[in-house]
């Protein structure tokens, strides 16, 4: 078993190259509503079918590339 | 003018933030260049609760004009809001595969296990997220999801974040769910996630 535990600071998780803490970061400032359904059909322990929907509801703004024009 | 949030003393301290009047308190403000970006406008924020500031921040994520904050001083209840906040932080647990994720599979059949794992690692890192929570015994953000990790946010006092991370770093090492994933532990961060404030107009 291995279990990896890190504590940083918000200074350092801003300003680290790290791609670990780029995660951690982007992932403290995502701001929309992900909905996501999933359905699978199944005849005696077999799937057969598998339907999927993955929907992110969020701003325009977010959704821009830092560099793209407003 | 982007407002970063809300204060009910003039302040002052940080380089490039200033307080103008919204209402009965100030806007914390930032001029327009230097806060282009959601990863600035965070960085700004840290600053300002690192120096020790009381005040309601906004969602560095959403970007809130001066006039938009004018009106949400005009409208909604702020001192009620910043008493929720007041003396707090936000400590960010994000949970994450040690290793890359694997190769996309090649086969229908490997494609649904591998949906299937997913699903059953999301079930158990929600109790696991729950169970920290309740070790430290304080409020938690609903769960994020994204590509590379799962994330959520505990509110606790600033003053309790030594003892906080020592319950969470003991609680962490007994977790069979953490089997080769790695738990990063940030923060403080200003307490955005939960203040709750939204600019006028906007959807989230």
């Amino acid at each position: 078993m291995t279990v990896e535990l890190h504590f940083d600071t918000a200074d350092v998780a801003l300003q680290s190259q790290n791609q670990r803490l780029v995660d951690v970061v982007d992932g403290l400032l995502a701001n929309g509503v992900v909905l996501r359904g999933e359905l699978w059909l199944t005849v005696a322990d077999v799937e057969l079918v598998f339907l999927g929907l993955d929907a992110l509801l969020t701003t325009p703004d977010k959704m821009r590339k830092p560099d793209a024009p407003a | 003018m982007i407002a970063l949030g809300f204060a009910f003393e003039h302040m002052d301290g940080v380089t490039g933030v200033t307080c103008r009047r919204a209402g009965d308190c100030y806007a914390l403000c930032l001029a327009e260049q230097a806060g282009r970006t959601s990863r600035e406008r965070l960085g700004y924020l840290v600053r300002c609760f690192s120096e020790g500031m009381a005040f309601l921040p906004l969602h560095p994520a959403q970007k809130t004009t001066l006039g938009q904050a004018e009106e949400m001083a005009m409208n909604a209840d702020l001192h009620r809001a910043l008493a929720k906040v007041a003396g707090t932080g936000q400590l960010t647990l994000s949970l994450a595969p040690l290793r890359p994720l694997q190769n996309a599979p090649c086969t229908g059949q490997s494609w649904l296990r591998q949906k299937q794992c997913d699903q059953d690692r999301l079930v158990t890192d929600t109790a696991m997220f729950e169970r920290l929570g309740e070790a430290v015994q304080c409020k938690a953000s609903e769960l994020r999801r994204s590509h590379h990790a799962q994330q959520c946010d505990l509110l606790i006092e600033r003053q309790d974040e030594a003892r906080a991370k020592a319950i969470l770093a003991k609680v962490a090492a007994n977790e069979p769910t953490l089997d080769n994933r790695t738990l990063s532990i940030s923060g403080l961060w200003p307490p955005f996630a939960f203040a709750n404030l939204a600019p006028p107009g906007s959807a989230t």
